[in-house]
């Protein structure tokens, strides 16, 4: 039986980032990871032969600036690549809109549909921007733990008072009133083009459970854009795959003497009288330590890894209210060249792609989830990772990776199977024949990760990428439940740093960044 | 013209499989509810020729309308000393405890007892439903849970006599069989379990069974029982010997802790008098912080057995020109116990003991007042006006025969 300060369990963006600092502090660390690669929903695998993809996630929205400073993330090889076009918002004719980060051209772009829209593209970009201000200075923090807020936690919060000074209490009501909206809502206030306001509302949506026309998507949309420079649909690539963010983060951690094991699955977090001592692994293996750090979700990290005997009935309450339902699927193709998509410039192949025609296109999608079945006609975003990464495919040919809303975990009479997959696959493979005619042809082979296989392969309960929906009822200081919001656990010295905690998901490394600093207080 | 008079119950209450002779039987026709049965409240007119054959022959009562659930699988055990506050892994196969189970913050929600009926299979019974607790508790463990209240009719077979009668009718002998702990056996063909259990401090028996056996099991009882002076029993005799016996009833003496609207309306059961059945040297279970924490600081309240003194009684009804009146049944209303000018207590239930001849009441009382011995006054009313008068802390049981706990041999 070894011993630690801190163990921690997943090897995710927030593990590694929580990793980190602990071990930048002086603790003596050990992280575990089940798969065989640490990253998490920052992996890059290969998942045809000679083909590879960014299993999760092509893209990062945005990192926590303090991460990247204070572990120095460049020194340890992490190199981002910011392209000028960062979203192509396809359409049927070819008049697609391309988001860029330089504004007027977004502008431009958008005035092919709508002169007025475009006039009002830059105020609204500037008024999203404001508006993740408040967030940004929001997620810094700890949730307070209501309702005992003394003064000292309300004197924790006065970095909130940055936001309110820079853009008074307007900023502040604007921020109450968008946050809960839905995105028919917002886009009445700014456009009028249906195509733009479909565009803009994907942003909404992403990897919800639920469309355009519900209440609190613009949360999400705000979510999003945390630091993302006033940029609409901001994106950002990892030089040589996704994976690259989690080995550079590994490294990190390795340069601060954390213990990186992998293929270690932990079977149990070993808990006695309320106090949690160690894990387990499933090869049977021991660790004792002071605190354990879970980065999985609560469903798993409790229910699963505690135990329902160690849990106190009101906290098991807590946990089974929190919502997962995962609606998003994954897929890859290997491609025997590089589509095209008419309208679509070379320099903006290595945008991010939507297929969405309207909010009401987006609004039928969700439906599905309603009535327990696929999307017919699915929301679907992609890139075409191995146009930046060479070595993602053989030469000449090329990988399409899509994100496709809605595929819903729960299904009424039916299940997951290979059958439905297939279904699956051939619904998104038909969405994007409207934009590129013969796609269907140059499929070499494809995968495809339905939530169901979401939540076998990675572990996430009902396939959320998020860790638990993120909706207002899960946030702050509510996230994941009110006695877990603290990144502290009802059971001692157990933490949680994973997106089920504030504020939420995205690979971003908030929670690891918050969870580190509260278990060295 | 002659008529057959059939006993029906016109009544959306459940009856129990011992109806068919009960209703027959209950030349008083007073019923009462109980868990949503019809139970006879007395079979005479009176309840003391009942009430003395819990005490000097045997009283035959349907317990039917106790609740019961089976537990069963690899991790029963595990799940019931998380449940409860009693250590069920000294329980051996065939033994019974009586044990309360509390929420997370310690207060109780319920008591029963819970049988161990094999190494993986427990019978727990309670007053009131317990199974969405039961079942919530249970959740990701590997187990079943049968809510078994209909599957199993219940008789108490209680008092002096109940040995006799029982191993004239059972195959085996019951003089081994110890105080709290339970035998299978046979009636004739009829398959049964026996545990030494009761709810009445005396030696005595609860009987499990089939409920399509129930008819024969109750008529083999009364013809064996006869000559014993077997007498079917109702609720009203039980309550006065369950007083006796210093034993508590849930929303009668506490309010469980899953149905109080106010904080102080919930008891842990430190204050219930319970707290010999809290093991702390147990792994966790349900409650057990706030319970160490209540523990360290001393509980606010204890449950006491107090007697009322007869000579100022009397007086305060010769004062009035009256001869001491006296509750003929046990009461059930809350009376106030005062010492010096402020209120330290209340009695929740209470009786003339006609064995022991003494008026005793279960009573909260705040801990500092609650010693042996200590003085109190009891608020009585005589003739629509309200007096004090003394009682005493005494230990319970009031009345503890040695027979509840001896055996033969």
């Amino acid at each position: 039986m070894s011993r630690y300060n801190t163990i921690v369990i997943g090897g995710g963006i927030n593990s590694l980032v929580t990793a980190s600092f602990l071990g930048k502090s002086g603790k003596k660390v050990l992280l575990l990871e089940a798969r065989n690669q640490v990253g998490g929903l920052a992996s890059t695998s290969e998942f045809a032969p000679g083909f590879k993809c960014n299993v999760i996630n092509d893209v990062v929205k945005w990192i926590d600036p303090r991460v990247m400073q204070q572990l120095g993330l460049d020194n340890h090889g992490l190199s981002l690549f910011q392209p000028d076009v960062v979203r192509v918002a396809l359409e049927n004719n070819g008049e697609h809109i391309s988001f860029h980060r330089d504004q007027k051209q977004t502008a431009a772009s958008i005035a092919i549909h709508s002169e007025k829209d475009a006039k009002a593209w830059e105020d609204f970009t500037a008024y999203i921007g404001k508006l993740t201000y408040f967030l940004e200075k929001l997620y810094e923090l700890t949730p307070p733990n209501l309702p005992n807020v003394g003064l000292k936690e309300a004197l924790g919060m006065r970095s909130l008072l940055n936001p309110v000074r820079k853009h008074g209490t307007r900023g502040l009501v604007d921020l109450m009133r968008v946050v809960p909206m839905m995105m028919p809502e917002l886009m009445d206030e700014w456009f009028e083009n249906e195509f733009l306001r479909g565009a803009v509302s994907t942003a909404g949506i992403h990897h919800l459970s639920f469309g355009p026309f519900s209440a609190e998507t613009g949360y999400n949309l705000l979510h999003q854009h945390v630091h993302s420079n006033e940029v609409f649909h901001n994106a950002q690539f990892v030089k040589g795959g996704t994976g690259e963010l989690a080995r550079a983060l590994k490294s990190s951690a390795e340069s601060v003497n954390a213990e990186i094991r992998i293929n270690s699955k932990v079977s149990a977090i070993n808990v006695e009288n309320g106090n949690c001592s160690g894990v387990t692994t499933t090869n049977g293996e021991s660790f004792q330590a002071d605190q354990v750090v879970s980065g999985l979700d609560p469903n798993n990290t409790f229910k699963n890894l505690v135990g329902p005997s160690n849990l106190n009935p009101n906290f098991n309450t807590q946990l089974n209210n929190v919502r997962y339902r995962g609606s998003t699927a994954r897929i890859h193709f290997a491609l025997n060249g590089l589509p095209k998509f008419k309208g679509v410039s070379a320099d903006q192949t290595i945008a991010v792609f939507s297929t969405s025609p309207s909010m009401e296109y987006l609004e039928r999608a969700s439906d599905a989830v309603k009535y327990g079945r696929l999307a017919e006609n699915p929301y679907v975003e992609f890139t075409i990772p191995s146009i930046i990464n060479s070595d993602f495919a053989p030469d000449g040919k090329h990988v399409l990776s899509a994100t496709v809303q809605y595929a819903p975990y729960h299904l009424r009479n039916q299940n997951w199977t290979n059958d439905l997959n297939n279904q699956l696959k051939n619904n998104v493979v038909r969405a994007l024949e409207n934009y590129c005619p013969g796609f269907h042809g140059m499929i070499e082979s494809s995968s495809i990760l339905s939530p169901m296989d979401l939540e076998n392969q990675f572990g996430l309960t009902e396939g959320n990428l998020n860790h638990g929906e993120m909706t207002l009822d899960q946030f702050m200081f509510m996230r994941p439940t009110t006695s877990l919001a603290q990144y502290k656990s009802p059971i001692e010295n157990l933490f949680l740093c994973g997106p089920g905690t504030h504020p939420g998901g995205g690979l971003h490394g908030t929670n690891g960044y918050n969870a580190a600093r509260e278990i060295l207080k | 013209m002659s008529y057959y008079n059939e006993f029906t119950a016109n009544t959306q209450l459940r009856l129990s499989p011992f109806f068919e002779r009960t209703s027959k039987l209950n030349e008083s026709q007073e019923w009462r509810r109980w868990s949503g049965y019809l139970a006879a409240t007395n079979y005479e007119l009176t309840h003391d020729d009942e009430y003395f054959a819990i005490r000097t022959k045997a009283a035959l009562l349907d317990i039917t309308p106790l609740k019961k659930y089976i537990i069963e699988g690899p991790d029963a055990q595990r799940f019931l000393n998380r449940l409860v506050t009693r250590n069920i892994g000294i329980c051996k196969v065939g033994q019974v405890m009586y044990t309360p189970w509390c929420d997370e913050d310690g207060k109780q929600i319920d008591d029963g007892t819970v049988q161990r009926l094999s190494e993986n299979k427990f019978r727990i019974t309670s007053a009131e439903p317990n199974l969405e607790w039961i079942q919530f508790n249970a959740t990701g463990m590997d187990l079943s849970i049968t809510d078994d209240s209909y599957a199993t009719a219940a008789l108490a077979l209680q008092g002096p006599n109940s040995r006799a009668i029982l191993n004239a009718v059972a195959s085996d002998t019951l003089d081994s069989l110890k105080f709290f702990w339970m035998m299978n056996t046979t009636f004739g063909h009829i398959p049964v379990s026996i545990s030494r259990t009761g709810y009445t401090g005396d030696l005595g028996y609860e009987i499990w069974m089939d409920p399509k056996d129930a008819l024969t099991v109750w008529d083999l009882l009364l013809e064996k029982g006869k000559s014993y002076g077997i007498t079917p029993t109702g609720l009203h005799a039980l309550d006065i010997a369950r007083i006796e016996a210093g034993l508590i009833l849930l929303d009668v003496d506490y309010i469980s802790s899953r149905h109080a609207i106010i904080e102080s309306r919930k008891s842990s059961p430190y204050e219930l008098g319970l707290g010999w059945a809290v093991k702390m040297k147990k792994k966790d279970f349900i409650g057990k912080q706030a319970l160490e924490a209540e523990a360290a600081r001393g509980p606010e309240w204890d449950f006491v057995g107090i007697e009322i003194q007869w000579n100022e009684l009397e007086q305060h009804f010769r004062k009035a020109g009256l001869a001491p009146g006296l509750p003929c049944t046990a009461w059930r209303t809350s009376t106030p116990l005062v010492k010096g000018n402020e209120q330290v207590g209340y009695a929740t239930s209470g009786a003339w003991s006609p064995l022991l001849k003494r008026y005793i009441a279960l009573a909260h009382v705040k801990s500092q007042f609650a010693r042996e011995g200590s003085e109190l006054m009891f608020e009585l009313k005589v003739e629509h006006f309200r007096k004090l008068t003394p009682a005493k802390v005494v230990k319970t049981p009031f009345f503890d025969p040695e027979r509840k706990r001896s055996c033969p041999v």
